[in-house]
């Protein structure tokens, strides 16, 4: 029942602040009412999550069962989910004051959370198709929020990039409904051998079709369009979950695929794992690369998502159990790092309206104390010990050496590598032009605004030190995490 | 008493629109309408009654009723099966409701008597071909269906309409003059001497295994005979031009009733004529799936293009129709499910799409999908239905669309692998099919949601803001609302079905899969 509660009771409440007109005017409760579903969802999930177990919702049709099981997996995503959105959440109550239409977009902040949810609970394939396509049509409103021309164009990407690549997906999930029957998730696949006799071409294209397809949503080449337009669009706390979050439903989406129904054995030295690696290490090296050239904040951030989360698709696409590990890991150092990233740009853009790069000059004379999580959350994304990235990447890329993938075993830890020398690249001059802004820096600009030391309020401010100390700390004691992963990775191989 | 009945549910309407046209110049006079009104909606009630007592009394079984003997073995014959069934209550579902719609629609057009005894006299005309017995009653009923509807399509009397009926007309009985030679042909091979329905089909196979290719050809101009009123390209030019008729009549007509007797009178032909044991797995098969496919594939890219909101919609039928037409062409049990699924699913989803489209025509007189902007706040339940509709022809899980797109997927790929297992060269074709389905929900998913996010989020440049906030920059239109009841009712009826079949599907796919067991 609590794994019931945790989906519908934020969808409830979503639908309830967006059917109550008369929260209008009355911010302290809306936003009150907000934090404490936001709260009460992170605790039931974890309750649920404690709790394990399985539970049947509804007959859709004779052979489609819809169902939620809570297995290690999707208990990680859920968890991790839950308690980034309560942290934008507390953010957003700040960041929205300054915005319109406040009360649409609490609502479907909710929504998400509640469907993100049911997604990782999903017991089988087609349960968690349902979620990801609500999950696509309830974030909508997130990127759409701005109504600027800008935002609605970026929406109408998003939602045509999200809709073509499940309906990739969904040719891959026609066809092993058709060979399988039953599409329950099994650590290390359920396909057998028998089942795709004489049919392998078209699995393998169907397997790719689906990592494809989901890969849409984590902003993978060569569907990855969308994201660095959409996620900047969209209010600061909204890209922050966008970002952090709503990319690792790709994620999930593609580890249950190859790893809970297909397997991996499937693919391994397959075309499908080589074009895998291809795309996910161009991936890793264009994000970096584009983020490095963008002259906008949350741009360069949202470009900084398409090659990290590449990372974790690369950790995936060997097939190897280190590598495994690394991929999991990244996936919670990510989000946590870069929500941290996000919410930072919020803060600076409700505090000085600032959102290119080069206005961040001197930044430091005005929220020293937020600049100084900013930088540690770089420095974990840059992956510099003993902070988090480097945990992750070591992985990455001891399991890169070991998979015995040929070429790609050396050249996926040189493109990391690569790739983290551009992060350095494109996030440290934030700091060092923030703190040292050298001796021609005008500083006219802080003075006459009267911006001096002003810290962005607690809410905001809070939420992002504690995403910054969790990226350093989840680095110095990665060891619950890193069991965790290889527990998973032991029953998947 | 219930073969009876099957005449009763087919000639009233058709007398009762005779009436409506004798007594066409009284109520002319501006006096009675409101009688007239009352009138048509309760006969059209109790002719649904009627045709809910015969389903629901005969169980789908009914015996031969013989209205009249043409000549020899060509008789004018009602029987009642389990597919004619559904379509049958299918039509005496959506009439009431369309009715209902089509007087507050109308509510300022002059010239209504005769267009209620034209919509009335449809009504019975397309459960004559519902109930047809034989492929002649079927025919008879599918060429008057041309002619009822015709007056329909020219009623606006604009230059357009009058374009649009004559391409209607010829298309139409073009296409009847090819379904004819297959009339004449298979009664010819007939094993059982008449074109009376079977299951299975009728074909005598000693003769019929004589002169295959002939046959197989003749199969495919009777396909595409019939498929004319189902737009099946390259024939599908007509239905897009004929959306310039009153909106009852595009969503009702030419999204279910008339449309859908095309398709219905595919399926007749391929499952209960041929026999799919006849057809699977030849050249005839891949030739028609390959049309199917190829208007699939235009149907949703046009419709994308199209910046009229009425005919972007009539593309989107032109496609969705063809999927039915696809179901139709995989011929195994499977397909004639999962083609009749899309056939009731289509049909409240188009419905629904086009009343909104109505509705919003009727409050502002907006019909290009760039005057939309912003109208989702001041019409919001008319755009939610609208968009529950948009998300069902998508084929998103939990609406109508989801479930009539998985089984035609998963009965398209069963098809492939048989006919790859038995090695037959077409065997690509229905994983194609799949492919082509997904990308038709693609594009179904921008010409769709285009509509509902332009409603419901305008984008605020200078020109969008001023036309979401209306009455503020100067107010030079009246404020829009919501339709009145006649018009909701319809509406939220329609996205109850919709979200009742996505949700549970299971008691109209037994019926369904009876049907196709059967015939297939």
């Amino acid at each position: 029942m609590i794994m019931l509660w945790a989906v519908f009771l934020p969808v409830l409440a979503g639908v309830l602040v967006l059917a109550l007109k008369d929260m209008e005017g009355n911010r302290r409760v809306l936003t009150a009412a907000f934090t404490a579903v936001l709260t009460a969802e992170a605790a039931l999930v974890i309750l649920a999550v404690m709790r394990g177990g399985s539970v049947t919702l509804w007959r859709l049709t004779d052979t489609i069962t819809l169902g939620f099981r809570i297995d290690r997996m999707g208990g990680l995503f859920a968890v991790l989910t839950s308690v980034i959105w309560l942290l934008a959440g507390i953010h957003s109550t700040a960041y929205m004051k300054h915005e319109h239409d406040e009360r649409r977009f609490y609502g479907f902040y909710l929504i998400v959370v509640g469907v993100l949810s049911g997604l990782d609970f999903s017991a089988d394939l087609i349960t968690m198709y349902v979620f990801y396509e609500m999950m696509t049509l309830t974030s909508l409103p997130l990127v759409l929020h701005e109504l600027t021309k800008e935002a609605v164009f970026a929406g109408l990407k998003y939602l045509f990039y999200s809709v073509a690549g499940a309906f990739l997906a969904l040719f891959g999930i026609f066809f092993l409904a058709n060979i399988c029957g039953d599409l329950q998730f099994a650590a290390g696949g359920i396909l057998t051998p028998e089942m795709a006799a004489g049919k392998e071409g078209i699995l393998l294209f169907a397997v790719f079709a689906m990592i494809v397809g989901f890969g849409t949503k984590a902003g993978m080449f060569p569907l990855h369009g969308w994201l660095p337009a959409a996620h900047p669009v969209a209010p600061a706390p909204a890209s922050a979950v966008l970002s952090g979050v709503i990319t690792k439903a790709g994620v999930i989406a593609v580890i249950r695929v190859v790893y809970y129904v297909v397997g991996p054995a499937v693919i391994r030295g397959t075309w499908v794992q080589t074009v895998w690696m291809v795309l996910t290490l161009l991936t890793v090296f264009m994000g970096s690369v584009l983020a490095y050239r963008e002259k906008v904040m949350k741009k360069r951030f949202a470009y900084s998502t398409v090659s990290q989360v590449s990372y974790v698709l690369f950790g995936l696409s060997l097939l190897q159990p280190a590598a495994f590990v690394g991929a999991i890991s990244h996936v919670i150092f990510h989000s946590v790092i870069k929500d941290a990233l996000f919410l930072f740009a919020g803060a600076v853009i409700v505090g000085t309206g600032w959102t290119r790069v080069e206005q961040l000059r001197g930044l430091g004379r005005i929220m020293p104390l937020t600049l100084a999580f900013y930088t540690l959350a770089a420095l974990a994304l840059i992956g510099i010990p003993p902070a988090s990235g480097f945990v992750s990447k070591w992985y990455l890329a001891a399991g890169a050496l070991a998979s015995g993938t040929g070429v790609f075993s050396v050249a996926g830890p040189v493109v990391l590598l690569i790739s983290a020398l551009l992060t350095a690249g494109y996030l440290l001059p934030i700091t060092i032009q923030g703190y040292f802004p050298g001796q021609d820096f005008d500083g006219r600009e802080i003075e006459e605004r009267n911006l001096a030391g002003k810290e962005p309020e607690p809410a905001m401010l809070i939420p992002i030190g504690i995403l910054a100390l969790a990226s350093l700390l989840l680095g110095c004691f990665p060891g619950p995490i890193l069991r965790l992963a290889q527990a998973i990775a032991e029953t998947v191989f | 008493m219930y073969d009876l009945l099957m005449a009763v549910s087919v000639l009233l309407p058709i007398l009762s629109g005779f009436l409506l046209l004798i007594l066409n110049g009284p109520i002319k006079r501006g006096k009675h309408e409101r009688e007239m009104e009352i009138g048509v909606e309760a006969l059209v009630l109790v002719n649904s009654f009627l045709a809910a007592v015969l389903i629901a009394g005969t169980g789908g079984h009914s015996g031969n009723l013989v209205l009249f003997r043409l000549y020899g073995e060509l008789t004018v014959m009602f029987r009642l099966d389990r597919m004619g069934s559904v379509f049958a209550g299918l039509v005496s579902f959506l009439w009431p409701l369309a009715t209902l719609y089509a007087f507050e629609y109308m509510k300022h057009e002059s010239r209504k008597p005769m267009f209620f005894a034209f919509y009335t006299m449809t009504y019975g005309v397309t459960m004559g071909v519902a109930l047809a017995g034989n492929l002649v009653t079927m025919y008879l009923f599918y060429e008057m269906l041309t002619f009822v509807t015709l007056p329909l399509v020219l009623y606006p009397m604009t230059k357009e309409a009058a374009r649009a009926s004559r391409q209607y007309l010829y298309y139409s009985i073009g296409g009847a003059a090819f379904a004819f030679i297959g009339l004449v042909c298979v009664l010819s091979f007939s094993a059982i001497g008449t074109t009376e329905f079977t299951a299975g089909g009728m074909l005598n196979p000693d003769l019929a295994g004589q002169r295959k290719n002939l046959l197989l050809l003749v199969y495919v101009l009777a396909f595409f005979g019939f498929g004319v009123k189902a737009a099946i390209f390259p024939f599908h030019d007509w239905l897009p031009k004929a959306s310039v008729a009153p909106t009852p009549v595009t969503a009702l007509l030419h999204a279910v009733a008339v449309v859908k007797s095309g398709a219905f009178a595919v399926l007749r032909f391929t499952y209960f004529i041929y026999g799919t044991s006849f057809l699977r797995g030849t050249w005839a098969q891949w030739v028609v799936m390959g049309a199917a496919l190829v208007t699939i594939t235009f149907g949703s890219t046009m419709a994308a293009k199209e910046i009229h909101l009425k005919r972007r919609l009539a593309y989107s039928t032109v496609s969705n129709l063809s999927y039915i037409l696809f179901g139709a062409t995989v011929m195994t049990p499977w397909g004639l499910t999962a083609a009749l699924i899309h056939m009731v699913a289509h049909a409240f989803m188009k419905i629904c799409a086009f009343f909104c489209a109505g509705a919003v025509m009727h409050q502002t007189e907006k019909t290009y999908i760039h005057e939309l902007n912003g109208l989702g706040r001041k019409m919001p339940v008319t755009f939610a239905c609208f968009t529950v509709s948009g998300l069902s022809l998508m084929g998103i899980p939990l609406f109508a669309g989801f479930i009539s797109k998985w089984n035609l997927a998963e009965a398209a790929l069963s098809c492939g692998a048989d006919a790859a297992a038995a090695g037959n060269p077409g065997a690509f074709m229905p994983y194609l099919g799949v492919g082509v389905i997904l990308y038709s929900a693609l594009m179904t998913g921008i010409y769709m949601m285009t509509v509902s996010v332009r409603a419901f989020f305008p984008s605020l440049v200078p020109g969008g803001a001023e036309e979401a906030a209306g009455k503020e920059t100067g107010g030079k239109e009246p404020e829009a609302t919501d339709p009145n009841w006649m018009m909701l009712v319809p509406l939220v009826t329609f996205v109850i079905v919709i979200i009742g079949i996505g949700l549970h599907s299971e008691p109209l796919m037994r019926i369904l899969t009876l049907i196709g067991g059967e015939a297939g």
